[in-house]
């Protein structure tokens, strides 16, 4: 059965969803869980926290779903809920823990590249950040958005989410040369 | 241009990225799908509330209006056609008779034909002609001591003084009296019987005093003296003839309304809601304080749980009266509630253990060293209970509106003979258990509930009706064993849908 509904186009899948057939929504489920598990990852801390999100997340998806214009792909428009849904869920401790700008980072002369490293890797990378600056470098970095935007998204200065992000960089090529020069000396053998 | 490749490759190392969820996350989509679902069932049922109830008060208003209208009949019935010793003793009273002779219209002669007919069915005479021909008519007070005087000066003029005066009489409805003495003149009359002994004039002296009362005066039809009537039995007959005609028309109208309806059967279903709107386990007897803390609880949200009602069954009907109906029959009800509970009972049989959910069932007879070993603390889950009955109505209705589109009020009662209940929680782990009724159930066996209910429907052919059945159901008892101490009494709010075939 789950056969089947892999062959479905996408269309179908969300004229199946929209009626609320199970078995469609289940088939989009699991053709973008995985996915979204891992955006989802990226906003969180832990594997826990993450499935929470996509939970709540493909909720809302299964909800909004009738409301779905097709203006762009569906996985672009189930990735944006996502990540907005990911944000709630951080406002909170956003709230605890405000942004507030930090110091001009020297960056690293030489920069450190990522080609090679597992992305599980550079995943671990990301949740170790501090919380304001995992946020802002996955809005910035991944997801695309310029500083203006997350700091409207955020409600932080335009300035702050720059400074978050400098310090996200830094504090990430730091792991990154270490990474490397574990690599240098032991070889690719832990990925 | 190095930090837009810092984050391109960033974003091309996440953009296959893929993480297998654990299936816990569907399980947890699926529920919070369903609870979403169950609650737009819910929004939906309580739309279907509003309707129903929105359907009673319709058939509340229409049946006081009805009633209103009724009494209104009643009143109008008090402006009594007198017996003609009545009418002659009343025209002996000169202060309280008015005798007018009117420039007689259509309308008030074949509103007038007709009395003499009921006056003489009434005496048990039969209707003279002269009686049809010359109807002697005269306002009468009921109230002597309260009546006012006024002569006026012309016919035309009492008549609107009476009218006024009154406040209730129309032209219509303003009696007037022909004198006796004038020229009898049939064919003055515009209409097929002839109004005679017409006044050529009027003076003030000939002319009696009108008594206006305070009360609304009754109309009498004194019949006129013998020496005056002008016996025409063609207009005699042809009245006759034209009442008979008429009779018949209303006849055959009332058996194409449908008002001739005498036995029936139908068949239904009904869906609705349930809530338990008087609910306590404070009075829990045959139970030690200790057992009782354990059971309460699991009782307690049993006992609580609202749900949804399910009824099919087949009904008799039949007329009782002009308006009132007899009903009754056979219904299967279910009614299905859900609670959350984080206990679960724990059977063991020798080596193994049975887990079943937690209920009453379980726990009723049980000793107290026994209901703590029963009983097993697990996580919140949900229990699925239904509870079926046969239920046995008998209402009365009465119809008001009996049409092809009827309106019918029912009210009355059921037996409700306990069948089986069955608990079941959510997930495989836990054992599905039935009780039957009997000593060991805690539900009584059998039980009376009020009914009462509207019925909306319409006849669309010589035999079949469809009907739309609001109503609501309320159990007399608490639906427990009395000596268990537990009240539940379930309010059941449900629409039924009905097609009836009508015998004769």
């Amino acid at each position: 059965m789950q056969n089947a509904h892999t062959l479905l186009s996408e269309q179908e899948l969300i004229e199946g969803c929209r009626s609320g057939d199970r078995s469609s929504q289940r088939a989009l489920y699991e053709r973008y869980s995985r996915k979204m598990l891992v955006v989802c990852l990226r906003y969180s801390k832990t594997t826990a926290e993450a499935e929470d999100i996509l939970q709540e997340g493909f909720v809302k998806v299964f909800h909004a779903l009738k409301d779905f214009r097709q203006e762009s792909k569906l996985e672009t428009w189930i990735t944006r809920i996502m990540v907005n849904t990911a944000l709630n869920s951080q406002r909170k401790k956003l709230y605890l823990y405000p942004m507030v700008d930090v110091q001009e980072i020297d960056l690293p002369e030489d920069e450190v590249s990522i080609s090679g490293i597992h992305f599980s890797q550079l995943l671990e990378m990301i949740q170790s950040l501090p919380q304001g600056c995992q946020v802002v470098f996955n809005l910035f970095a991944i997801e695309g958005y310029n500083h203006k935007e997350i700091g409207e998204m955020l409600g932080i200065s335009e300035g702050t989410s720059k400074s978050q992000y400098a310090r996200a960089r830094s504090l990430l090529q730091a792991k990154l040369l270490k990474e490397s020069s574990y690599y240098q000396k032991y070889g690719e053998g832990k990925v | 241009m190095e930090r837009e490749k810092f984050e391109e490759s960033w974003k091309d190392a996440f953009s296959k990225a893929e993480m297998e969820p654990s299936d816990q996350v569907w399980t947890n989509i699926e529920l919070d799908l369903e609870r979403h679902r169950g609650g737009e069932l819910k929004r939906r049922i309580f739309f279907y509330q509003m309707l129903a109830a929105a359907s009673v008060a319709f058939a509340l208003a229409v049946a006081g209006v009805g009633y209103y209208q009724m009494t209104e009949f009643k009143r109008g019935d008090q402006l009594a056609v007198r017996t003609p010793a009545h009418a002659a003793e009343q025209s002996e009273s000169e202060e309280n008779s008015l005798r007018i002779a009117p420039e007689s219209s259509t309308a008030d002669l074949q509103s007038f034909a007709q009395q003499p007919n009921i006056n003489s069915e009434r005496t048990g005479s039969e209707p003279s002609a002269s009686s049809l021909v010359n109807p002697d008519l005269a306002i009468a007070s009921s109230d002597k001591s309260s009546a006012s005087s006024v002569r006026p000066r012309t016919s035309s003029e009492l008549g609107l003084r009476a009218s006024d005066d009154t406040g209730r009489l129309t032209r219509s409805e303003s009696t007037y009296a022909s004198e006796g003495k004038g020229t009898n003149d049939a064919a003055h009359s515009k209409t097929s019987i002839a109004f005679a002994n017409l006044p050529t004039e009027l003076d003030d002296e000939r002319l009696p005093r009108l008594t206006i009362p305070d009360r609304r005066p009754e109309l009498v039809i004194a019949k006129p003296k013998e020496e005056e009537n002008v016996v025409d039995p063609v207009m005699a007959m042809l009245a006759r003839l034209e009442q008979r005609a008429r009779d018949l028309g209303e006849e055959s109208k009332e058996r194409e309304s449908g008002s001739h309806e005498q036995l029936w059967t139908s068949i239904g279903l009904a869906a609705g809601s349930f809530n338990t709107v008087h609910a306590s386990t404070a009075n829990m007897r045959a139970m030690s304080a200790s057992a009782q803390s354990v059971a309460a609880p699991i009782v307690d949200n049993e006992a609580k749980a609202s749900g949804m009602s399910y009824s099919m069954g087949v009904n008799v009907g039949t007329r009782i009266a002009n308006r009132w109906v007899l009903q009754g029959g056979v219904n299967y009800l279910t009614q299905a509630s859900e609670y959350t509970t984080d206990n679960v009972v724990m059977t063991s049989t020798g080596y193994s253990s049975r887990f079943m959910a937690a209920h009453s069932n379980a726990l009723v007879g049980a000793r107290e060293s026994e209901l703590h070993q029963k009983i097993v603390y697990s996580a919140p889950y949900t229990v699925n209970n239904s509870m079926r009955y046969l239920s046995i109505p008998m209402q009365a209705g009465y119809l008001v509106v009996d049409k092809a589109f009827g309106v019918q009020v029912n009210a009355g009662l059921a037996t409700d003979l306990f069948l089986q209940n069955t608990v079941k929680g959510d997930g495989d782990q836990l054992a599905r258990t039935s009780q039957a009724a009997g000593e060991d159930s805690p539900y009584r066996a059998v039980n009376l509930s009020g009914l009462f209910g509207t019925e909306l429907s319409y006849r669309f052919s010589d035999h079949y009706r469809v009907a739309l059945n609001p109503g609501i159901r309320y159990p007399f008892n608490t639906i427990y064993k009395s000596e268990l101490g537990i009240q539940s009494t379930p309010l059941t709010f449900d629409i039924g849908l009905r097609f009836r075939y009508i015998f004769h």
